[in-house]
């Protein structure tokens, strides 16, 4: 009878006992918030992006947990990464939203960068596109017709270290004249300067195009040239399935040098385009996050990519691109780590050379 | 052996009250939370003052504003000053909201702030109301 007491007493201290302590099997977040530090300012493109994801990682992470976007803008989203690297604890319960905004001074080695994408975790990568267009003034109907071009073009850019790399490198690759007027605030205020006739050629990334420079096309107000592509599974540069009838960048300079675009120079694009278009935006984890919670992430994320009604934000909101859930968005970023040392010393010799811009 | 399970039972017992205490600590006194500004004309420049009282003296405050598409925002950079409890416990900040209304994150209707600490463990909710 004592014997059976005890037997009891024990299971009960032990049954008791699990009841109370936290969850050690699996990971759970239940009545836990998960902050998503997205280092620029509420609305950007950055913003507007962790905010349609944020909701279903409520739905698919385990537990439910709230998620808070907490917006860190300032130096260009350095001091939002650098927060990230230095402040933040491997628990799961932060998480940071880079753009390739954030990726360009570290892949161009910025003294002020601390933060380091090779020692973090990708939960996920959302590509994005960009289509180049002209002003109608100047006769061409097609990018073909900018073989031998000579005239000057002005471009509204926002810097030359910025993603403006990628437009600015290719216009000089197809051999046009493009004085680039820095200062601009965004993507947005070159679209402005360009319909005010301040700048001659531009670029918009995928949805600022549909919604703002289609109208202008109909109108016959700009002429649609090339888009920069997309990366297919083998890394090649193909053409941009948002745009499927417009030469990808490498079809175009074919098209005006006829060779396919190769040497240093051609490198150096295309390590840029990647971090800044082909793998645009991405959710990370910190260094030494548990293997367990990284895979949670991971698991949430390719929920979210496969559940039919983030299909329909994806087409209306991101461009219709396909979204890249954890191994096959770390594969993608692989290029962006591995850009080769000469691509990035030609580089800052083009930067120092074209614009005086030496990089520190 | 009745001797063993009562020992295991009041320690448990004991574990438990413990435990139960220790949360009971961490609420202290209550916070209070008030928007002087409750009712704001939405415009690019719209500003709300906010103030907090009952907080543990050098207590960092987060602010969290649940926009119109339902995500939570933590509106910390918007924020001037810093809202810091200081030697009585009161705060008082003033949040910058004019890009939430170009952003179209805001529209005409009340809105409930929750006013957490840096973990973002709720304190306090206030509301107020934006207008055309």
């Amino acid at each position: 009878m004592s014997k059976k007491m005890l037997v009891i007493g024990i299971a009960l201290f032990i049954i008791l006992s699990i009841g109370m302590a936290p969850t050690v099997h699996g990971v759970d977040f239940s009545k836990k918030t998960i902050k998503w530090i997205i280092p620029f300012k509420v609305g950007g493109g950055s913003d507007v992006w962790s905010r349609l994801y944020a909701p279903f990682f409520r739905k698919y992470l385990p537990g439910h947990p709230a998620v808070v976007i907490k917006n860190m803008p300032g130096g260009g989203s350095i001091i939002g990464g650098n927060y990230f690297d230095r402040k933040v604890k491997a628990n799961g319960l932060t998480v940071f939203g880079s753009s390739g905004s954030t990726t360009f001074p570290y892949l161009l080695g910025v003294r002020e960068v601390k933060y380091d994408f090779s020692r973090y975790y990708l939960v996920f990568a959302s590509p994005f596109g960009g289509v180049a267009y002209i002003n109608p003034k100047f006769g061409a109907k097609s990018v073909q017709d900018l073989k031998g071009f000579k005239e000057k073009l002005a471009y509204a850019s926002q810097g030359a270290t910025s993603l403006d790399i990628v437009p600015l490198l290719a216009f000089e690759m197809l051999g046009l004249d493009v004085k680039a007027v820095f200062g601009y605030k965004g993507r947005g205020a070159g679209r402005v300067a360009f319909e005010q006739g301040e700048a001659d050629i531009d670029y918009q990334t995928s949805s600022a195009y549909i919604k703002n420079v289609r109208p202008l096309i109909k109108q016959g107000a700009a002429i649609p040239l090339m888009t920069w592509g997309v990366l297919d599974e083998k890394n090649k540069v193909v053409r941009d399935p948002m745009e499927p009838d417009l030469p990808c960048f490498p079809e175009a300079y074919e098209m005006i040098h006829g060779k396919r675009p190769s040497g240093q120079a051609w490198e150096a694009w295309k390590a840029f385009f990647t971090a800044g278009f082909a793998v645009q935006k991405g959710m990370w984890l910190p260094e030494k996050t548990k293997k367990d919670i990284v895979e949670t992430y991971r698991t949430a994320a390719a929920k979210i990519i496969a559940d039919p009604e983030f299909k329909v934000v994806v087409q209306k909101s991101l461009g219709g691109y396909k979204q890249l859930p954890g191994e096959q968005g770390r594969k993608a970023f692989e290029q962006v780590l591995k850009v080769p040392p000469e691509s990035k010393v030609w580089l800052y010799g083009w930067l120092k050379d074209r614009y005086d811009v030496t990089v520190k | 052996m009745k001797k063993v399970i009562y020992v295991m039972i009041g320690a448990f017992l004991v574990i438990g009250l413990l435990g139960c205490a220790s949360i009971s600590t961490k609420g202290g006194p209550s916070p209070k939370v008030t928007v002087i500004t409750p009712t704001v004309k939405l415009s690019k420049k719209a500003t709300v003052t906010i103030k907090g009282a009952g907080f543990k003296p050098g207590q960092e405050v987060a602010i969290l504003f649940t926009a119109i598409d339902g995500v939570q925002s933590d509106i910390d950079y918007t924020l001037k000053p810093k809202p810091v409890a200081d030697k009585t416990g009161a705060w008082l900040t003033t949040w910058s909201c004019g890009r939430f209304v170009s952003k179209k994150l805001i529209k005409e209707g009340t809105y409930t702030l929750i006013i957490t600490d840096v973990d973002y463990n709720q304190m306090a909710k206030a509301k107020v109301t934006f207008v055309k």
